[in-house]
């Protein structure tokens, strides 16, 4: 497996429980300098656009340098092969409500593309609630598929905003300590990772919170900090 | 185009159904025929719905459907020959700009419900837009969707849908609790009695179900009180082109509809 492991997909992320699709559709790569200083091979660092419906009547290959292809979409047939198309690398995140066995058939489409990583953002497991199944890991490892974590739904739920009910999300030295662990397994592992944030995490407390910690995180746990 | 609904009824029920996918005339044709007249003497709305392009197949080998241009031509000729109004589910801002040519309400998939994009170009045609509750949408998202779409200036009535959330890989349960907070919303509520018995993936892909358990389910949701009942209905389910573990024959769909309407009038009486 090549190794992704200091990689972090900074992901626009619009409030209110909207995807994060709604805006314009592009993201941002910030490759960390690993301990090793290695650079990955695929996702060096540029824009990797997050793909969309609407964006179907464009032809995608203008666009970034990779695609990142959000759960809620991950198995919508025309998104999928106009990714496909472009023969850019593909980070596509499992969605939650569909099993990691199921990720086969969407893999069995990107058959021949130059880079697909499949992104584990968690099992819905109750409303507001995701854990990470980590069978999934195993599974994908058996398919030669490469693997990222995303921190931000797998610790936060990616909808923590509006949970109507206390989680044991609220208890911030549990949280921490979740992160470290998930990090410790993505280090192991050679997991890429996967931060979302808002194209302005400063207009929302609650994300800016959130952003910083698993910064922060990250960089105590996998040293350097992100580029520019 | 003139929408032969601008609002769904509150004082009586309304049917959403038909085949899963429009597979053919011939078998459209058929599932009206066989369900208008039984919702003409029980006095019940018929709408009928199929869709154009399956999008979010399991497989990549398995059929999509005709395809938008033959499909919403055939939806728009079955409408004007039947006169009755027709609700089809759409995947892009584009589709649901083209669908609203000839469908009276446009449904947002439940995979897409948060999709604000497809959410604003729905709302901007003016049609009834039913949004199926995401199979793990917390019932609070409901609201902010709610909300987002009323923002939209022209939006048409919103018409909420539960299908089932997610419980475990391959399995959907139905949270009965949703139906409450959908009518408190204020909104007119369908239950989809057909989708909230699938199994997910199950079927080695392809999602199976369990058909079973449609008329309980279908009856709870009535005695709790919706303004619609949502059921993909085929001639011949075994041999369907999707979901065919869960379709209904006409038979069986009519034999559903009359429990529904029994418990519906009576629902309807109850003051708490």
């Amino acid at each position: 497996m090549n190794s992704i492991c200091h990689t972090v997909l900074w992901e626009k992320r619009p409030a209110e429980r909207m995807p994060s699709n709604t805006e314009a559709p592009q993201s941002f790569v910030a490759t960390f300098k690993g301990k090793e200083n290695e650079t990955p091979e695929d996702l060096s660092h540029g824009v990797v656009v997050v793909a969309h419906p609407e964006d179907l009547r464009t032809p995608l290959s203008v666009q970034g340098s990779g695609y990142y292809i959000p759960g809620a979409f991950c198995r919508q047939g025309d998104i999928l092969e106009a990714v496909k198309q472009t023969r850019k690398p593909v980070w596509i995140e499992r969605g939650s409500f569909l099993s990691p066995r199921d990720m086969t058939h969407i893999v069995s489409r990107f058959e021949g593309s130059p880079s697909l990583t499949i992104v584990e953002a968690g099992s819905h497991m109750g409303y507001d609630d995701r854990v990470l199944d980590l069978r999934s890991l195993n599974l994908y490892e058996t398919w030669g598929a490469k693997t990222a974590l995303s921190l931000t739904d797998l610790v936060f739920g990616g909808t923590h905003k509006s949970s109507f009910r206390p989680t044991w999300e609220d208890d911030a030295t549990l949280q921490e300590s979740y992160i470290k662990m998930l990090l410790r397994i993505s280090s192991i592992e050679n997991l890429g990772l996967v931060i979302k944030s808002l194209p302005n995490p400063s207009s929302n407390q609650n994300d800016t919170r959130t952003f910083d910690l698993l910064i922060n995180q990250v960089k105590e746990v996998c040293g350097g900090g992100p580029r520019p | 185009m003139m929408p032969f609904l601008t609002q769904l009824p509150r004082d009586r029920l309304t049917l959403m159904a038909g085949p899963c996918m429009l597979e053919s005339e011939e078998l459209a044709r058929h599932v009206i025929e066989a369900l208008l007249p039984i919702c003409r003497e029980l006095s019940v709305t018929y709408v009928f719905k199929s869709s154009f392009d399956k999008a979010n197949r399991t497989s990549a080998n398995s059929s999509r459907g005709p395809g938008i241009n033959h499909g919403l031509s055939l939806l728009g000729k079955l409408r004007e020959d039947y006169q009755i109004p027709v609700v089809t589910d759409i995947h892009s801002p584009e589709q649901a700009r083209l669908a609203s040519q000839v469908a009276d309400i446009l449904q947002i998939p439940a995979f897409l419900c948060e999709d604000k994009a497809l959410l604003q170009a729905s709302a901007q045609t003016g049609r009834l837009i039913q949004v199926k509750k995401g199979q793990t949408l917390p019932p609070e998202g409901l609201a902010s969707i709610k909300t987002f779409l009323d923002s939209v200036e022209g939006c048409g009535q919103v018409i909420l849908c539960e299908r089932g959330t997610s419980q475990g890989y391959h399995n959907l349960v139905v949270d009965f609790r949703n139906l409450d907070v959908m009518r408190n919303l204020g909104c007119p509520v369908v239950f989809d009695a057909t989708h909230s018995v699938q199994l997910p993936g199950a079927a080695s892909g392809a999602s199976s179900g369990k058909r079973e358990h449609v008329p309980s389910l279908a009856r709870a949701a009535a005695a709790i009180g919706i303004d619609g009942l949502f059921m993909e209905v085929h001639k011949n389910p075994d041999q369907a082109q999707s979901d065919k573990d869960t379709q209904l024959t006409p038979d069986v769909a009519i034999q559903i509809l009359q429990q529904v309407v029994d418990l519906d009038r009576c629902r309807r009486k109850w003051t708490v």
